[in-house]
């Protein structure tokens, strides 16, 4: 996410040079960072799913149980993701934002 | 909208770490319905000047002042207010963002600055019509041509009515015959709608079209 937003620096830039503010940019950076962190963070907790249900299903086949998956810790899963999306997104965001349009423009280009 | 500048001054690091001066106690006037020309060679500082005075980034010393405001020292959040609303940048590389369509890239002025979507997209539409790019409104900034490009972002920069036009040697990328549909846009902008325009150019043709031309030559301005 970080990377993501370090890349678009230039395009920044040119927001800023539109008229965005500060504010206008980290709403954009943390409303795509959501989506990225919820896809991801919603893949991540399906493939462990599917993994867990394999092994079991597969490896152990006396009615035991290696992987348990709660509802909270899924959730937590979840959460956690968004979160670290989200400020990964905001912390880039910050460490461009003291940047004029101009030097921003200068710097991606 | 009358633009007063005054002092300004801007030096930039140099590549050894010494300070190289790019503009050094720079005046300049522009009133409204006015073209006025900026030549000077490659290094001059007429690129600094039009950042400077589209505040895009802050002189190191000197005022600028829009009316009876000093947009110079207004705050972040002000000065952005300024740009979206005030000043129409057209810049010789385009400066269009890649992962945006045509059309939306001229929409994006509009975002910024609270503007109804439906009202400004009639309005690009109409904008782009009239510069002969309605047909690729879809299209990628890679997949136009150089003279689409600054076109769209022609239309980009004239979509809010802005008082105050800056043009980065705007037909520098262009063959002659987009060259003079820019520069007839940008006279007819002064013409009919009063707006200020500050051309930084190096092409003689466009310089004598200007009501005054100024030269930069080592970070001084003269008149030329």
């Amino acid at each position: 996410m970080t990377a993501a937003v370090f890349e678009r620096i230039r395009d920044f830039g040119i927001k800023r040079a539109l008229g965005a503010t500060d504010l206008h940019l980290l709403r954009e950076v943390l409303g795509e960072a959501l989506g990225v962190s919820l896809t991801g963070g919603a893949a991540g907790v399906a493939i462990a799913l599917g993994i867990g249900w394999l092994v079991d299903l597969k490896i152990l086949r006396d009615g035991q149980q290696v992987f348990l998956f709660s509802p909270r810790l899924l959730l937590f899963a979840l959460v956690f993701s968004v979160v670290l999306g989200a400020l990964a997104a905001a912390y880039a965001t910050l460490r461009i934002a003291h940047l004029s349009p101009a030097e921003a423009i200068r710097r991606g280009t | 909208m009358l633009v007063r500048a005054r002092g300004l001054a801007k030096r930039y690091r140099g590549a050894a770490g010494h300070p190289v001066r790019a503009l050094e106690a720079a005046d300049l006037d522009a009133t409204p319905g006015e073209l006025v020309a900026v030549v000077g060679a490659s290094g001059s500082g007429k690129s600094t000047l039009l950042n400077l005075l589209g505040l895009l980034e802050p002189p190191d010393a000197g005022e600028i002042w829009f009316d009876d405001v000093r947009v110079s020292h207004l705050s972040r959040r002000a000065q952005a207010r300024v740009r979206g609303t005030r000043i129409g940048y057209v810049f010789q590389s385009f400066l269009l963002v890649s992962g945006l369509t045509a059309i939306d890239n001229v929409l994006l002025a509009a975002r910024y600055v609270g503007r109804d979507r439906a009202t400004a997209l009639r309005e690009a539409m109409v904008l782009m019509e009239r510069l002969g790019v309605a047909d690729r409104r879809d299209h990628y900034p890679a997949e136009l041509s150089g003279g689409e490009q600054q076109r769209v972002a022609y239309c980009r920069a004239v979509l809010n009515g802005p008082p105050l036009v800056l043009a980065d040697e705007p037909t520098g990328s262009l063959d002659d015959v987009h060259a003079r549909v820019i520069l007839g846009e940008l006279r007819g902008l002064v013409r009919e709608r009063g707006t200020s325009v500050i051309l930084v150019t190096h092409r003689a043709e466009a310089a004598a079209e200007a009501d005054r031309a100024l030269r930069l030559e080592a970070g001084r301005l003269e008149h030329a």
